[in-house]
């Protein structure tokens, strides 16, 4: 029961550690600069914005450019990300547990 | 087992930052109106002196838009507090009743205030100190719970009417600052209790 609750996570957007720890990140702010999230995160900009990528394509993520001295990306957590992130760390919690 | 044992720490190690978060969000209502309250005051002031605007005007439309403001960003603030609920596995229900009476609380004080003391420092320290326990009662009665800042705040507030008048200081003056320092002492409590927490 127990491998069968953490494949879901794996096979979820935010199966992948690195992809849970940005959502987690962005959750307890409205947004954040795609530099601020690198550092924060300790990702190369390469890295980071691969795993971006896969969380814009399934929604969970939305990226913008804003504009200040030089054009800056923004990125913040969508509803559906929130919906994922709910999911995925009620499957955490089953999982210690061992529902 | 001892992997499940990592899991289990990381996520309380995740789910107390997110508390953290929490809490933070939630002293955002005392630290806008720690600042808006005396800004209000001020700008009321000076609109009146050099503008040569009518009082009670001025008074209003100020009023409006600050609350108007507040409405906007609380909202967000809101939205994040219920999104950080939602993951942490509280989902928190949205009941029309309890912001219904949330907002009565504040007519209910505002008519004991002003029938009381008018519209003048006193009257103004009783609308806002009642309006906080009116609120806690409501919390109360809805979610069983009782935010101690806003009772403490509330207290402070009320018990400072017996002073308004005997301090060399305006009335109304006197009100703003014990307002604005009970909040700001309501949003410091708040942000040390979520440290400790």
């Amino acid at each position: 029961m127990r491998a069968e609750r953490l494949r879901e996570l794996a096979d979820s957007p935010l199966g992948n550690p690195t992809r849970l720890a940005i959502a987690l990140y962005l959750l307890s702010r409205e947004r954040t600069t795609f530099i601020e999230l690198a550092r924060a995160l300790k990702l190369t900009p390469g890295n980071l914005d691969f795993h971006l990528k896969a969380l814009e394509r399934a929604g969970i993520v939305k990226t913008y450019y804003g504009f200040g001295k030089r054009p800056r990306k923004f990125v913040e957590l969508s509803e559906r990300g929130i919906d994922e992130l709910e999911r995925a760390m009620r499957i955490l919690r089953e999982v210690i547990r061992g529902d | 087992m001892e992997k499940v044992e990592e899991l289990a720490e990381a996520l309380k190690a995740v789910e107390d930052e997110l508390n953290l978060a929490k809490r933070v969000y939630l002293a955002f209502p005392f630290i806008f109106w720690s600042f808006a309250i005396p800004f209000m005051y001020l700008l009321e002031l000076t609109l009146i002196k050099y503008a040569g605007l009518e009082s009670d005007y001025v008074s209003v439309t100020i009023s409006l838009l600050f609350v108007a403001w507040f409405l906007i960003e609380n909202t967000r603030v809101f939205r994040k507090v219920e999104a950080i609920e939602r993951v942490l596995g509280r989902r928190r229900e949205r009941k029309l009743s309890y912001a219904v009476s949330q907002v009565l609380a504040w007519f209910v004080a505002f008519f004991i205030a002003s029938y009381l003391y008018g519209t003048g420092g006193k009257g103004m320290l009783l609308f806002v100190g009642l309006a906080l326990l009116l609120m806690v009662a409501v919390d109360l009665s809805f979610h069983r719970r009782v935010q101690s800042e806003m009772v403490l705040a509330g207290f402070i507030i009320l018990s400072s009417t017996y002073l308004a008048d005997k301090l060399p200081v305006q009335e109304m003056a006197f009100a703003i600052m014990v307002i604005s320092s009970a909040f700001s002492f309501a949003a410091f409590l708040h942000i040390r209790r979520a440290m400790r927490e």
